[in-house]
């Protein structure tokens, strides 16, 4: 209405504002979105295809080389298959622990809150903290572990020091659980319908049954996205191999994140560094694609 | 029929008693799980260093015990020497005992001096204090601990700044117990370490008493002296020396703030021009730009980004870890938007014909309905900001800029520090947060299940 009353010639002025205004509003995320993800991730792409000079950024051009001095050394690959190892231990230890919880969590009437609250510690807890205890209790001489082992008549091991346990090791502190993800399923399963639940009870479907054949499918949604969130995160793995391990021992516990700040600040091959970085997030992509097209398929 | 409603009585519908039973156990144990890290934290960072290499380790702390030494001066006449000695003789005592008895659980060292059964001196410190000097102050690098080294050296006038003592020669208003109450059979080498003469050992005064009391609230003190323990660390940055642990602290908070400001300004003004502003078809477009990037690994653009700060002159500052999170998380931007798409366009058009700029619109209209999500992402980005590690690890690696977690590494991955002391201080930084959390949890749990995250 206003619009039409006013005179013609602001009228431009006023449909110039309204075109206008949405850009203004998205401008600023949208450059820095730009300098720091899509322009850093061309940059990336850039150096890869450098023998990256220090002095003289960016050297020498030299194609693909990198990737295929990549694809010949074995460090490279044995970084793969660990942070496969990884994302499959992960996903077997720690991604179903919340989703448990947070399924008795709601059958919990009394002290629900309390309990929600102390179910968010693990949250509050910095790595580096967390990293501090266990590797206490995984101490190969005095460590609690140890103490249990050889309670059962169990050798006792070396565990972070130890190739074939070290990646078990840093992935176990997770079987804990807890975190915001149970609270993210909590409010998924009190989202629920009740008519559900009242159709299935008259039906004789109750207890744990209910839980299996009722809550679970209803939530199956966030699962799946956080499946999804959980792969991606498990293949970047970073800060936990180098805060307990140091990817040690001899390359046992490196990821390939791990990999690629080894080969920036040991070798200093910036080159090489972010060929890799370029390779990963290429693997990312494929996964999260993948993952993407198997979710909506089912759906149908 | 009646046997059905009978059974409905006693539960809630779909729940059954073996379930309710069964959740309440499982809850507990996993909680009770949770905690069990932490409490064990606790535990060892109240042990002596020595205590904490034991095995199998004990699961409880042993009970700190307070020893009291009590000296008698009468057959002495020195006249107004009385003070220097009481003080060599107390310094030395508790530095001795403190070394040679250091996985006994001693917890504090009291020392009376005594003439004519009057006391006219008195000095106390805790255990810890005294590991502190061992450790990282007065008595650094030292390695035999006879009345030589201890009493007639520079460290000696180091050990007595920051030793606290009372003298009076008319008398003091201090009464040791000397009830000669022994525990695990230490008062017998205590007197023979002390008065080791062959080895260098011995006090001018004669002893006429030790004894020993158990004193569990030693145990908290501790932590005390596990919050000043950094100065002793880190001696050449003056922030540390004046702030301690508060300084990490104070570099935390202004991350975690500064990113709350930005991603939550930045997130939801983008979020409310894709939701409201745009074309369906633009905004779908839009949309896009922000959430691939979510498919880009942080490793992939940590190295261009380093160079790019490095460009700008932000390396090593503040900058380093503020610049960053500029960029919007399209995770956020993702959540805003689909909460705001949801809002009653008609409440937005009111304004609008009201004569209210988009920017009023949305400052004033959207956002207060928006409390709940806003409150559920302020949240999430605490937690990571509080989190964070590995790019200030690359770009913000100094002493003056660590947050808790950088400096919980850096101190943990220190040869120097002792396992119960670096327990003592991630204990300390931890406790107020889980604190904090139990205040506060009305509001956290709120703002998670009302932001209606739904299956």
């Amino acid at each position: 209405m206003s619009t039409k009353t006013k005179p013609p010639a602001k009228l431009g002025g006023l449909r110039f504002k309204n075109a206008v205004t949405p850009w203004l509003f998205i401008l600023p995320g949208l450059v820095f979105t730009f300098i720091f993800r899509y322009y850093t991730t061309f940059q990336a792409f850039w150096i890869s295809l450098h023998d990256y000079d220090v002095a003289e950024p960016p050297g020498d051009f030299i194609g693909f080389e990198n990737y295929i001095a990549l694809f010949k050394n074995a460090d490279f690959w044995s970084a793969w298959k660990n942070t496969l190892i990884f994302t499959v231990l992960s996903l077997l230890i720690t991604f179903f622990i919340p989703i448990i919880q947070a399924l008795f969590l709601n059958e919990v009437r009394r002290g629900r809150g309390m309990f929600t609250t102390l179910y968010l510690i693990p949250t509050m807890i910095p790595l580096s903290i967390n990293v501090i205890i266990w590797k206490w209790i995984f101490n190969p001489n005095y460590g609690l572990a140890n103490a249990i082992v050889t309670f059962f008549g169990g050798e006792p091991q070396t565990w972070y020091s130890d190739p074939t346990l070290t990646k078990l090791c840093i992935i176990l502190p997770g079987i804990l659980g807890g975190g915001f993800s149970v609270l993210m399923y909590l409010s998924a399963i009190m989202g629920v319908d009740r008519d559900i639940y009242e159709a299935a009870d008259i039906d004789g479907c109750y207890g744990f049954k209910r839980l299996w054949y009722i809550t679970l499918p209803n939530i199956r949604f966030l699962i799946m996205i956080q499946m999804i969130l959980a792969v991606i995160g498990a293949m970047q793995i970073l800060d936990q191999p180098l805060q307990y391990t140091t990817g040690g021992p001899n390359g046992a516990s490196t990821s390939i994140a791990l990999h690629i700040n080894n080969l920036m600040v040991e070798n200093v091959n910036y080159g090489k560094a972010a060929a890799s970085g370029v390779i990963l997030l290429v693997v990312i992509a494929i996964i999260t694609a993948v993952e993407m097209k198997l979710d909506k398929s089912e759906k149908k | 029929m009646k046997r059905i409603k009978s059974r409905k009585k006693f539960r809630a519908v779909g729940s059954s008693r073996p379930l309710t039973i069964v959740s309440y156990v499982f809850t507990i144990g996993s909680i009770l799980l949770i905690l069990f890290p932490l409490f064990l934290m606790g535990s060892y960072a109240v042990r002596d260093a020595a205590a904490i290499n034991k095995f199998p380790p004990d699961i409880l702390p042993e009970c700190t015990k307070s020893v009291e030494i009590v000296l008698d001066y009468s057959d002495l006449d020195t006249g107004e020497n009385l003070e220097d000695i009481m003080r060599a003789d107390g310094i030395f005592a508790m530095y001795a005992l403190s070394t040679e008895f250091n996985d006994n659980a001693v917890g504090e060292i009291k020392v009376y001096g005594q003439v004519d059964c009057k006391t006219v001196f008195y000095q106390r410190q805790h255990n810890t204090a005294l590991q502190v000097q061992l450790d990282y102050g007065a008595y650094r690098n030292v390695s035999k601990f006879d009345r030589e080294t201890l009493v007639n050296s520079q460290r000696y006038e180091q050990a007595l700044e920051v030793t606290e003592y009372e003298f009076d020669l008319n008398g003091i208003d201090r009464k040791p117990k000397a009830d000669n109450k022994d525990l695990d059979g230490l008062i017998s080498p205590m007197t023979a370490h002390l008065t080791d003469e062959s080895n260098g050992f011995y006090l001018d005064g004669a002893i006429s008493n030790i004894s020993l009391h158990k004193n569990p609230l030693l145990m908290v003190e501790t932590f005390k002296y596990y919050f000043d323990i950094v100065k002793y660390m880190y001696p050449n940055e003056a922030n540390i020396q004046k702030y301690s642990l508060f300084a990490f602290l104070f570099n935390t908070l202004i991350v975690m703030g500064w990113a709350v400001l930005t991603q939550i300004g930045l997130c939801s003004i983008t979020a409310y021009s894709l939701s409201r502003l745009f074309s369906r078809r633009m905004s779908k477009i839009l949309m896009m730009f922000f959430l691939i990037t979510m498919m880009i690994p942080f490793m992939c653009i940590v190295l261009p980004q380093m160079i790019m700060m490095k460009g700008i002159d932000s390396l090593n500052n503040y900058r380093a870890m503020l610049l960053p999170y500029l960029y919007p998380s399209a995770f956020y931007i993702f959540l805003f938007k689909g909460f705001f798409d949801q809002l009653p366009q008609d409440l937005l058009d009111a304004a609008r014909i009201d004569g209210a700029s988009q920017f009023y619109t949305f400052t004033r209209i959207c956002m207060p309905l928006s409390k709940s999500i806003t409150a559920l992402l302020v949240l999430n980005v605490l937690v990571s900001a509080w989190n964070d590690f590995y790019w200030y690890l690359r770009a913000a690696n100094r002493t003056t800029l660590w947050t808790i977690n950088l400096a919980l590494y850096n101190i943990s991955n220190n040869p120097m520090s002792k396992t119960n002391v670096t327990m003592g201080i991630a204990f300390l930084t931890i406790l107020p947060v889980i604190l904090l959390t139990i205040v506060f949890q009305r509001q956290i749990k709120e703002s998670v299940i009302s932001a209606g995250i739904k299956g």
